[in-house]
């Protein structure tokens, strides 16, 4: 028993450094070693590709808010990635905007991807608006016009030039809005706009920020969520089960480091708890 | 006089914007959604403006660090010259992809980013061996609702064993629901009551510097 509170003893004051190490391993591993996880899609992800499929059957766009830098992209990337083949894929058609400077240049990689997959024509079967300052007034103004928030879209064409913005006007010309965000945007469109102009709303979010994110949905402000990497691969599952993907991606990919990260956090809080206790012990 | 007016002027424009947004919000009519929607788009230049102070007082903090040569003064450099080149070549060679903005944004600050973000995961499970333990009853309630939940998020368990699952979902959708939504009331309160003590101008620290 002494020799358990003495290793005790030394657990507790063990150098973070080994704990580094051992999360650089856990995260190293699979990239190395094959390990492969599936995610069975929950509750929220299929609500959200329900209430996707009922604004598909809509003659309206899609209005998509991409907010997310770099720090987030391995977690939000395959995320929006999916939806993105959701939407082209079913020949429909989106606008897209941000309200973060960083998200320009990736949404352009990301849709200049998608134009030469599925063929696309510019201006015609998506448009993107560009970065918009102060989110949330123009959340909320959207909702009674674009073109008094964006005057030109993101390659400087007057919005008036682009066929597919003719007969969009507000918010109530779109069949739904989905904001991949990693930060409180979903929250923003849901108070701001939402409430007071009241059309069908999708989140994704960050697994941090989505515990956030479960009393809009009870409400049904929020129809849909897909929480963080898992919820990104939750969604690969489910579009590769309905043919729209030929393969799971890379947030089915990252399950691998995900989950041996988390083993690995979950061991060090257990021996932290158990060093701890027999610790206490030895006090008393 | 000039004073008092001086004093009540700021006073009396956030009274009347104010009141004026919070009764927007129940009248449809043309004659005041018209004004709200202006006021609306002038946020946007507004924000040009805020940008150009954010410049200003990042320069005047480096400026002086550099000039009073203050410990590590010589960030300072760095950042006042990182700075100015973004500044630069975004006015003469344009943002747009392939410059030489679009290029050192991609190259540079991206993967400076993703660094600094990637750090939290060795840091977070340092902070976790060492402060989440079960020293009270409620610390214990926490732990093992985290516990739960992240076992829950690995699919190898949760697959596995559907209970986890389950007891994740319950968590989730109940307690957490339960708990955010009291917090959001609560904030809510407090944003409406600083806001009306504000509009009416019984909250005068706003625009008060030393008592005065």
């Amino acid at each position: 028993m002494n020799y358990l509170r003495t290793a005790a003893a030394k657990l507790v004051g063990l150098d973070r450094r080994v704990v580094f190490i051992a999360v650089f391993v856990a995260v190293a591993i699979p990239f190395f070693l094959p390990v492969h996880f599936t995610a069975v899609p929950e509750e929220e992800t299929i609500q959200f590709d329900n209430a996707l499929v009922q604004a598909l059957q809509s003659e309206k766009p899609i209005l998509v808010d991409v907010d997310f830098g770099p720090q987030t992209m391995a977690e939000m990337e395959p995320m929006l990635l999916a939806l993105l083949h959701r939407i082209f894929q079913s020949g429909h058609k989106a606008i897209f905007l941000t309200f973060m400077t960083e998200a320009t240049s990736p949404i352009r990689n990301y849709l200049a991807e998608m134009e030469s997959i599925y063929d696309l024509e510019y201006g015609r079967d998506y448009v993107f608006l560009g970065y918009a300052s102060a989110y949330a007034y123009t959340m909320y103004g959207l909702g009674n016009s674009f073109s008094a928030y964006f005057h030109r879209d993101d390659r400087g064409t007057p919005l008036d030039r682009l066929p597919l913005m003719k007969n969009v006007n507000s918010l109530r010309d779109v069949s739904v809005v989905i904001n991949i965000a990693s930060n409180a945007f979903p929250r923003f469109w849901i108070q701001y706009s939402v409430t007071p102009h009241g059309f069908d709303f999708l989140a994704g979010t960050t697994a941090v920020g989505a515990t956030e994110y479960y009393p809009y949905l009870q409400t049904g402000q929020l129809k849909g969520l897909l929480a963080g990497g898992r919820g990104a691969a939750e969604y690969e599952t489910l579009l590769v089960e309905k043919g729209i993907l030929k393969g799971p991606g890379d947030a089915t990919a990252g399950l691998g480091a995900q989950s041996l990260a988390l083993f690995t956090i979950l061991g060090f809080i257990l021996i932290g708890n158990v060093a701890y206790f027999l610790n206490r012990g030895k006090a008393r | 006089m000039r004073d008092r007016i001086a004093y009540r002027l700021p006073y009396a424009v956030m009274a009347v914007l104010g009141l004026f947004m919070l009764v927007q919000y129940y009248i449809p009519h043309q004659v005041v959604q018209a004004p709200r929607q202006m006021m609306l788009q002038w946020k946007q230049p507004l924000n040009g403006f805020i940008i150009l102070l954010a410049i200003v007082g990042i320069a005047t903090v480096h400026v002086r660090k550099i000039y009073r040569q203050e410990r590590r003064w010589g960030y300072s450099i760095i950042t006042l010259g990182a700075m100015a080149a973004m500044i630069f070549v975004g006015f003469a060679y344009g943002v747009q992809e392939g410059t030489i903005f679009s290029d050192w944004f991609k190259y540079l600050i991206s993967p400076i980013e993703a660094t600094m973000f990637s750090l939290l995961a060795f840091y977070v499970a340092s902070a976790a061996f060492r402060a989440f333990r079960a020293r009270s009853a409620s610390a214990a309630i926490l732990l093992v609702s985290a516990t739960v939940v992240m076992l829950a998020l690995i699919p190898a368990v949760s697959q596995n064993i559907p209970l986890i699952s389950e007891i994740s979902a319950f968590i989730l959708k109940y307690p957490n629901t339960a708990a955010k939504r009291a917090i959001l009331i609560g904030v809510s309160l407090g944003a409406i009551s600083v806001a009306l003590k504000t509009i009416i101008g019984i909250d005068r620290t706003l625009l008060e510097r030393d008592g005065k």
